[in-house]
C-alpha cells in the first residue's frame, strides 16, 4: 500500500508486467509438461523392453508394403498329427482317440476311414491336411485296437496292439492339467538298449511332445507322459505334477502298446523290424478255447492210454528181484 | 538221434529205425540208458517270423530325428531311472503285500472246496504270481519313473528361463471341464465317508467284544465265589470248619458296590444301615435282568424289612444261614438254601429279609415257595425263587432284625399274612 495524493493506493501490476507474468507461467508450465511427458516416455520405452524380454512379438510403429512380412521366431518344429480313426470303432476307442485330440494341441481331426480303403491313401489324407505325422486307430472285429504311427510322407510306420485302455473320464484318475500345455516325456533306460527302440523313442517324442512356442499351445509345463518298457510291451501313463518336488496324480489315459512291427515307408514298405513274441489276438482266444475244448478229449484219450500201457502184474517176482535187496544190519552185540 | 549217456564219440553213423537199432544192438553200440528220438526239422513248430534290419533302422533314426540346432526345451524328452522310494510308500507297499499274503492263504485253503460254477479257479500260487500286488508295484514304478523325470527335468527348465508352475490367479481351459472334476472329487469324498463309517463299525464290534469278554469274566468270577461260599458252608455245617471267616473275606472280596467315591464313614453306615432306598423299576423281567442275573448288589436291604409280615421282596439274602440264628431258621434256610442255591447278596451279609419274628411263617412259607415244594430244584431260577425269600438265616447284625431289611420300601404284607397277623393277634 503507498500513499499516492494522499490517498493509500494498492500497487498493482501493470498490463504489461501481467503478460510478462503469464507468460512466464506459462512457459514453466510447458516445460513441467515438457518433462513430464519425457518421463512418461522413458517408463513405456521401459515397459516395451520388458515385455520385449518376455518373448512377446513387438509391431513396428509403421511398416512399408513392399517389406517382407515378419515371420514368427518362436515356433520351429513343424509337428502337425493327423488323428483319426477307421470305421467301426468301439465307444472305448473313440473315447481314446478323442482324449488324444485333446492331450496333443498340434493334431488334426479326421472324419472316420472307411475298412475298405486301403491304408496306403492316408498318406494322401495326411497330405490334403498339411499333417507330417499320423496317429490312426484301427478297429477289428472282437473290439481289438490297433494303433498306427507314422511318419507321413517318407518315414518309418509302426503298428501297435493297443490293451488296458483306460481314458481319461475314468472316475479314478483324479488330476488335471492345462488344455494344451507342454509335456515332458520321461523314457525308460530300455528305450536306448535296441534300435528298433531307439526309433519308437524318437517317434514317440515327435508325435507326443508338443512343439516350443506351439501358437494353440499354454505357457506352463504342467504333465509328465511316462513310456517303459515292461513285458516287451510299452506302458503308458500321465501324471499331472502336483507340486514341483515331486507330488504326482495320474491324469490318464492309461494304455499299454503291444508293437507287432515298424515298416520302412509310411503304410507300405518293407518290414524293418518284426517282435517274434506277438500273437494276434485271435489266435490267443483260439487258444484259449481249444484249451477249454480239449479238456475232455484229453482226459479221455489219457485214459485210454493208460488202460493199454498199464502192465498186467505191477510186481513181477523174478529171479532178478535178488540182485537189490536190503539186508537189515546186525546187531553188533 | 540222441543219446544221453552213452558214449558215442566213435561211432560216426546217425541210427533213426528200428532195423538200424537193432543192428546196433546186435554190433553192441547201444547201451542202457534213455534214448531220446530228436523231432524231424519238417514237423517241427514252425519259428515266428522275426526280422531285425539293424542298418535299415538306424538310417531311419537318422532320417526322422530332429536337426541338432534344436535345443533340448524343443522336445523336453528324458531318460529317466527310478526315483528313490519314500520310506512312507515303502511302508505302504510292504502293508499291501502281507495283506495280499493273507488273502492267498485263505482263498488257497478255502480252495478245497469244490468252487461254484462260473467263478474262475485261477491257482493263486505265491505273491508274485499274485497279479493284485504286481500291479501295485508297477504303478509304483512308473510313479517313480516320472518323479525322477521332474526332478531332473524341472531345474533345467528354470535355468532356461522356461515358466513351469502354473500361478494360482493363471485362469486357463483345463483337459478336464469344471463338473467332470466335480463328480471326481463326490466320488472320492462318497469313498472316504464309507471307510470311516467301516472304521467306526469296526471299533464298535471290536468294543463290544471286548466287553462281553469282561462280562463273561466276571460272571464266571461270581459263579466260582458262590461255589465256594456253598462248600464253606458245607464244610462248616459239616464241621471240618470252626470259624465263619470265610464269610467276611466273602463279603470283601465281592465288595463292588457303587463306584462312588464314598469316605469310609459313608461305607460303615451303609453298611451297618443298608443303602437307602433304591429306584423304582428294579424288579422288572427285562434282558438287562436276566443277564445280570444274579444281580450284582444282591443285598437283603432291597428287600427291605419285613415289618411285622414277612412279606418278602427280592434281594433277600438267599436263604443263607448265618451264625448262630435259630436252629429252625438254619434248617429251613439252610434246606432253602440248598435247594435254591446261593445268593450273591448272601454273600455280602445283605441277608436281609431275615424276620425272626417271623421265622416259623417263613418256614412254613418255605416249604410253599421253596423250590422243593413245587416239585423240584431249580439252580438258576430257584437260585431266586430261594434267595428272593431271604429266609432261613439270620442277618449278622443279629438282633437288630434284619437290619439290612431296612433299606427297602416297606411293602403292605400279602393277605395271607395279613391274616395270619391277624391270627396271631
Amino acid at each position: 500500500m503507498v500513499k499516492v495524493r494522499g490517498q493509500k493506493v494498492k500497487l498493482t501490476t501493470s498490463g504489461y508486467v501481467a503478460k510478462d507474468l503469464t507468460l512466464i507461467q506459462k512457459t514453466k508450465k510447458k516445460v513441467n509438461k515438457k518433462l513430464a511427458a519425457a518421463a512418461e516416455a522413458v517408463r513405456v520405452a521401459e515397459e516395451k523392453a520388458k515385455l520385449k524380454a518376455q518373448n512377446e512379438i513387438q509391431l513396428p510403429e509403421t511398416r512399408n508394403s513392399d517389406d517382407p512380412r515378419p515371420t514368427k521366431k518362436g515356433w520351429r518344429n513343424k509337428q502337425r498329427v493327423l488323428v483319426f480313426a477307421s470305421r467301426g470303432i468301439n465307444f472305448q476307442g473313440r473315447h481314446m482317440m478323442e482324449n488324444m485330440r485333446r492331450l496333443l494341441p498340434h493334431s488334426k481331426k479326421e472324419s472316420k476311414m472307411d475298412r475298405k480303403d486301403s491304408l496306403f491313401e492316408i498318406n494322401e489324407i495326411a497330405e490334403m491336411k498339411n499333417c507330417n505325422k499320423c496317429v490312426f486307430f484301427e478297429s477289428r472285429k472282437a473290439g481289438d485296437l490297433y494303433l498306427w504311427i507314422s511318419n507321413i510322407p517318407s518315414g518309418p510306420s509302426m503298428k501297435f496292439l493297443m490293451e488296458n485302455v483306460n481314458t481319461m473320464e475314468e472316475l479314478k484318475f483324479t488330476g488335471n492339467c492345462l488344455k494344451g500345455s507342454r509335456a515332458i516325456l520321461s523314457f525308460d533306460p530300455t528305450f536306448d538298449t535296441a534300435p528298433h527302440l531307439k526309433l519308437m523313442k524318437e517317434l514317440f517324442s515327435q508325435v507326443f511332445g508338443t512343439p516350443y512356442h506351439f501358437p494353440r499351445s499354454q505357457p506352463f509345463i504342467d504333465h509328465v507322459f511316462t513310456f517303459t518298457v515292461l513285458d516287451n510291451r510299452i506302458w503308458f501313463r500321465n501324471f499331472q505334477i502336483m507340486e514341483e518336488d515331486g507330488s504326482l496324480v495320474e491324469i490318464g489315459p492309461r494304455f499299454v502298446l503291444n508293437p507287432i512291427k515298424i515298416f520302412d515307408g509310411s503304410f507300405n514298405g518293407l518290414t524293418a523290424w518284426s517282435n517274434p513274441q506277438f500273437v494276434t489276438p485271435g489266435k490267443y482266444r483260439a487258444e484259449l478255447k481249444k484249451s477249454i475244448a480239449g479238456k475232455y478229449s484229453n482226459r479221455i484219450q489219457q485214459k485210454i492210454e493208460y488202460e493199454r500201457a498199464k502192465p498186467k502184474l505191477s510186481d513181477k517176482l523174478g529171479t532178478s528181484d535178488d540182485i537189490f535187496q536190503i539186508q537189515p544190519e546186525q546187531n553188533k552185540s | 538221434m540222441k543219446m544221453s549217456d552213452i558214449d558215442m564219440s566213435d561211432n560216426d553213423s546217425i541210427v533213426d529205425s528200428d532195423v538200424e537199432l537193432q543192428e546196433a544192438f546186435a554190433r553192441g553200440d547201444l547201451k542202457p540208458g534213455l534214448v531220446i528220438l530228436e523231432k524231424d526239422e519238417k514237423t517241427s513248430v514252425k519259428k515266428p517270423l522275426e526280422i531285425n534290419n539293424i542298418p535299415r533302422l538306424k538310417s531311419l533314426l537318422h532320417e526322422i530325428q530332429l536337426p541338432a540346432s534344436f535345443s533340448w526345451v524343443e522336445k523336453l524328452d528324458v531318460i529317466s531311472d527310478l526315483a528313490p522310494l519314500a520310506p512312507e510308500i515303502a511302508v505302504q507297499l510292504d502293508d499291501h503285500r502281507e495283506r495280499r499274503e493273507k488273502e492267498i492263504n485263505v482263498a488257497n485253503s478255502r480252495k478245497k472246496k469244490k468252487p461254484k460254477k462260473g467263478t474262475p479257479t485261477t491257482s493263486l500260487k505265491s505273491i508274485e504270481d499274485d497279479p493284485i500286488h504286481n500291479d501295485f508295484r508297477r504303478e509304483l514304478n512308473f510313479h517313480r519313473q516320472a518323479q525322477s523325470a521332474i526332478m531332473t527335468c524341472l531345474p533345467r527348465l528354470k535355468a532356461l528361463g522356461v515358466p513351469t508352475k502354473r500361478p494360482d490367479d493363471y485362469f486357463a481351459e483345463m483337459a478336464k471341464s469344471d463338473s467332470h472334476m466335480q463328480k471326481v472329487a463326490s466320488v472320492l469324498l462318497k469313498k472316504q465317508t464309507a471307510t470311516e463309517k467301516a472304521e467306526k463299525v469296526r471299533k464298535i464290534r471290536d468294543q463290544k467284544k471286548f466287553a462281553k469278554q469282561t462280562q463273561i469274566q466276571v460272571l464266571q468270577g461270581r459263579q466260582k465265589a458262590k461255589k465256594e461260599m456253598i462248600e464253606n458252608v458245607k464244610k462248616y455245617r459239616k464241621g471240618e470248619k470252626n470259624s465263619l471267616d470265610f464269610l467276611e473275606e466273602r463279603r470283601s472280596m465281592n465288595k463292588k458296590g457303587p463306584t462312588v467315591n464314598m469316605n469310609k464313614k459313608r461305607e460303615l453306615k451303609n453298611e451297618h444301615y443298608g443303602y437307602g432306598g433304591q429306584k423304582k423299576g428294579l424288579k422288572r423281567n427285562t434282558r438287562e435282568s436276566l443277564d445280570n442275573f444274579p444281580e450284582r448288589n444282591f443285598r437283603g436291604g432291597r428287600g427291605g424289612m419285613n415289618r411285622g409280615g414277612g412279606r418278602v421282596s427280592r434281594g433277600g439274602g438267599g436263604g443263607m444261614s448265618r451264625g448262630g440264628g435259630g436252629g429252625m431258621s438254619r434248617g429251613g434256610g439252610g434246606g432253602m438254601s440248598r435247594g435254591g442255591g446261593m445268593s450273591r447278596g448272601g454273600g455280602r451279609g445283605r441277608m436281609g429279609n431275615m424276620n425272626r419274628g417271623l421265622g416259623g411263617g417263613g418256614d412254613r412259607d418255605d416249604g410253599n415257595r421253596g423250590g422243593r415244594g413245587r416239585g423240584g430244584m431249580r439252580r438258576g431260577g430257584g437260585d431266586r425263587g430261594g434267595g428272593r425269600d431271604g429266609y432261613g438265616g439270620m442277618h449278622r447284625g443279629g438282633g437288630r432284625g434284619g437290619g439290612s431289611g431296612q433299606g427297602g420300601k416297606a411293602k403292605r404284607p400279602g393277605k395271607s399274612n395279613r391274616m395270619k397277623m391277624k391270627a396271631n393277634q
